[in-house]
């Protein structure tokens, strides 16, 4: 009866998990992950000869495998079960934060990049006599340290941050406003972005060390989301993780927002679309564009242009009523010389804005130096 | 292919466990034979030929050593069996080593070959050539049916990382073996548990051995030091045990019984009890086939210690063709040596905490230098764990490893030992409903735990691949 009852538990498992991959037909994209997922190999001899075809349709049965995202969801709580601190590149830092790792760090082309952003702030200081400002945002695992398991082997941040300030940038370090609101919801518990009141305790601090003025009653705060599960989540899924909401700061005065010079005028800079999807940090600004051009009705004569990752999404919404316009370039999509875009546009102030960690493995910087 | 791929579990295995149980009796053995070759040609869809021309060469050898059986044309044929096999391994896989030394000696400009090492080529030629040897012997009789000597040579289940099965043990099993519910139902469990080791425990801990490793000379600690190497430790004893454990369960499942090739190393006290619970298969292969024909130890104690010497050169070169792989096979060959002439009596009067203790030592000792391929590197880590060239004692991301990994390292040692399986044999022996469905209910958790590891896994190496 034993023998019979073992043997029948595993040929069901076999057999089931077997015919579900068989019949459940194939997804092009994971939207958990956010990447497209591996298709079903071409045949051909020359393929099949190399091992090209077999590696390849082993990625594509793993892609494929069926309830993906709850097999993976399984294995964090296995991992949660085993005590473990970490799993996928990511922490089970306290108060449901799941907290992106920053353990590795390619140090080269951090300096690299580093060099990149001297030259180039120097080079549009001489040519047009316009300071670029540099603010490369702290990662949560620095900022939230407190949150995170002991002696966990991150990057030290403030390191970076100094050698940073020391390369002869104009830098703008944000990290002293954001540790003193660290017990506030400054960055997502799901997301490696910050939120919306961190962009804007940071653009606060720049704006007064520029000595610039700032007032909230330009914006209204509205919550355009309370289910939202980032990027952290889809690495690990845990089956308890708490959704995070999104709240926007949507300035009152009104403006404008146009993409990739496209011609299609927009009245809003959340495209809420994406709240339906499941990535909905995409709300602001449209996800990431190449090029994105605000027009305010604050005719003061300051353009800024941010050169930026995903992190300064949050951030411009603030800038909208302070300047005329607001440009943003993004270097993955946007290759072209960017001083002649300054000078075409006649940009009064240049920020370059990453986060820390996204900053110092950034392969796409190299397009300042064109 | 490998046991823990999605690919094998849910494409592989269900079809093959399909056309074999509806196959009659007198096709077992070609399904068994066209479906290892597929699974061989997965990983290797070129070097499959040369696994199909070892497998003609010794079948064609065993006729030939039968057929001038007491004449000379025996001996020749058995000559000429081992000299192929050994070539091939040869050519296939110490010829860019070789020639290395000889550029290196000679100071000679000889290109290297840079021939890819054939997938389990190491275990296939040795089964091969344990075949035209027992026939030699008249230790078992020839094989006339090439089909099922294909189906021993390429049998799936140990074609890739072993247990190196010799002819003999499977000589009738191949002929005439009744598969039934009991033994598939072991072959089950014991599927399941090497599964389990690979998956969950083996890739697990080897995450953190991966990591400390490639760590920079200046920043390596004691504590980084011996976290790795306990780590790499672990690592090659569940990835490799649970090999084997899949390839003796997959066997049962179809009707085969295989020798088992691991009994707890880890608890061993003395060098000489290690290598009798690691590895069998191998040890087995070359005690029959290299120690004993050369005389063993009845022709005096010096030509003893050659024989004893030149088994461990080989077990040791076997591993890889590589200098560290050669001391490493040496440095036991010394410890051997050490403990047959005196150190075995100290340690049977010592307490065996002692023994536990020197083992334990001296095998972690030796995964130093057999995890560098570069000799120096493997020194100058064991040195770290002794405190040489380290910066400092402890740094806290090895604390954090340890302990964000305690948990796994006590279950790990735990699994090392016995106590496990003597407790569930305790429990499990009574027939009973409730413990059955407990039984099946843990065969299906860990089922899908593992599949859950596979399914999110970047990190699913084979560390005997390589062999």
């Amino acid at each position: 009866m034993k023998a019979k009852a073992i043997t029948i538990t595993f040929l069901l498992t076999v057999f089931i998990l077997a015919a579900i991959n068989l019949i459940i037909p194939d997804r092009v994209f994971s939207e958990n992950e956010n990447r497209y997922l591996a298709g079903k190999p071409e045949f051909s001899l020359s393929n099949l000869l190399n091992g090209k075809f077999t590696e390849d349709f082993e990625n594509y049965v793993t892609d494929q495998f069926p309830f993906r995202e709850k097999w993976i969801g399984l294995k964090t709580l296995s991992e949660q079960l085993l005590a473990k601190k970490d799993s996928g590149g990511v922490y089970f830092a306290d108060d449901n934060y799941l907290i992106e790792c920053f353990i590795n760090i390619d140090s080269e082309r951090f300096e690299q990049n580093i060099t990149t952003l001297a030259d180039f702030t120097e080079r549009v200081m001489s040519e047009l006599g316009i300071e670029v400002q540099t603010m490369l945002v702290p990662t949560a695992s620095y900022v939230l340290a407190e949150k995170l398991p002991k002696y966990t082997p991150e990057v030290d941040q403030s390191e970076l941050l100094n050698s940073a300030e020391n390369a002869g940038l104009s830098f703008v370090d944000v990290s002293s406003p954001l540790i003193e609101h660290r017990s506030e919801y400054i960055y997502y518990r799901t997301d490696h972005h910050w939120t919306s009141l961190g962009a804007k305790y940071a653009y606060e601090y720049w704006r007064a060390l520029n000595g610039k003025d700032f007032s909230s009653e330009n914006y209204n705060e509205e919550i355009l989301s309370e289910d939202f599960l980032g990027t952290t989540y889809s690495k690990v899924v845990p089956f308890d993780a708490q959704p995070d909401i999104i709240t926007a700061y949507n300035p009152v005065s009104s403006y404008s927002v146009e993409y990739n010079l496209d011609g299609n005028i927009n009245k809003s800079i959340y495209e809420m679309s994406y709240l339906e999807k499941k990535d909905k940090y995409s709300v602001f600004f449209n996800a990431n564009q190449s090029v994105t051009k605000v027009c305010s009705d604050n005719k003061n004569d300051e353009k800024l242009l941010i050169i930026k990752d995903s992190y300064a999404n949050t951030f411009a919404q603030f800038a909208v009523p302070d300047y005329e316009e607001v440009h943003m370039i993004d270097l993955r999509y946007f290759k072209m010389p960017v001083v002649d875009y300054i000078k075409e546009n006649g940009i009064t102030d240049v920020l370059i804005l990453y986060n820390l960690s996204g900053f110092s493995s950034d392969k796409d910087i190299g397009i300042l130096s064109k | 292919m490998v046991f823990s791929s999605l690919n094998f579990l849910f494409m592989f295995l269900p079809v093959i466990l399909i056309v074999y149980f509806l196959s009659p009796r007198k096709l077992k053995n070609l399904v068994l034979f066209i479906f290892s070759l597929f699974f061989y040609a997965w990983g290797e869809p070129i070097y499959v030929v040369l696994m199909l021309f070892s497998t003609a060469v010794d079948y064609v050898h065993g006729i030939l050593i039968d057929k001038y059986r007491g004449k000379r044309g025996s001996r020749i044929a058995l000559i000429s069996s081992v000299v192929i096999n050994l070539s091939l391994l040869g050519v296939f896989k110490y010829s860019d080593f070789f020639i290395q030394n000889l550029n290196f000696i000679f100071g000679t400009n000889i290109p290297l070959p840079n021939l890819p090492l054939p997938i389990g080529i190491s275990f296939y030629t040795f089964q091969t050539m344990s075949y035209s040897i027992d026939v030699y012997r008249n230790e078992v009789k020839i094989q006339k049916n090439i089909i099922s000597f294909g189906a021993y040579v390429a049998l799936f289940p140990q074609l890739i990382a072993g247990p190196i099965v010799r002819y003999q043990t499977v000589a009738e099993q191949l002929d005439s073996r009744k598969e039934n519910l009991d033994m598939f139902s072991d072959g089950v469990s014991r599927f399941m548990s090497g599964l389990g080791k690979k998956v969950l425990l083996a890739n697990n801990i080897g995450m953190i051995w991966d990591n400390l490793s490639v760590r920079p000379a200046g920043e390596m600690t004691v504590l980084a030091a011996w976290l790795g190497i306990v780590a790499y430790a672990f690592q090659i004893y569940f990835d490799f045990s649970g090999y084997s454990d899949m390839a003796i369960g997959l066997g049962k499942m179809f009707g085969f019984t295989f020798l088992e090739n691991f009994n707890y190393p880890y608890i061993s006290k003395s060098i000489t009890e290690f290598w009798r619970r690691w590895h069998i298969s191998l040890g087995t292969w070359f005690l029959e086939y290299v120690y004993i024909p050369l005389g063993g130890n009845r022709r005096g104690i010096g030509r003893q210690l050659i024989n004893i010497f030149t088994v461990w050169a080989l077990t040791g070169i076997w591993h890889g063709a590589s200098w560290n792989f050669l001391v490493w096979g040496l440095y036991y060959c010394v410890l051997l040596v050490c403990e047959k002439l005196f150190l075995l009596k100290v340690l049977k009067k010592a307490p065996s905490a002692f023994g536990h203790i020197y083992t334990i030592l001296a095998t972690l000792i030796g995964w130093g230098i057999f995890a560098f391929d570069d000799l120096f590197d493997g020194i100058q880590f064991i040195g770290y764990m002794f405190g040489f060239g380290t910066a400092g004692s402890v740094d806290s991301s090895s604390i954090y490893y340890l302990m964000s990994n305690l948990p796994m390292f006590i279950l790990l040692a735990v699994a090392s030992t016995p106590l496990p399986r003597k407790l569930f044999m305790r429990i499990f022996k009574k027939k009973n409903v409730m413990l059955t469905a407990a039984q099946c209910a843990g065969i299906a958790v860990l089922f899908l735990i593992s599949v859950a590891y596979l399914v999110d896994s970047s990190y699913n190496p084979f560390l005997y691949f390589r062999f």
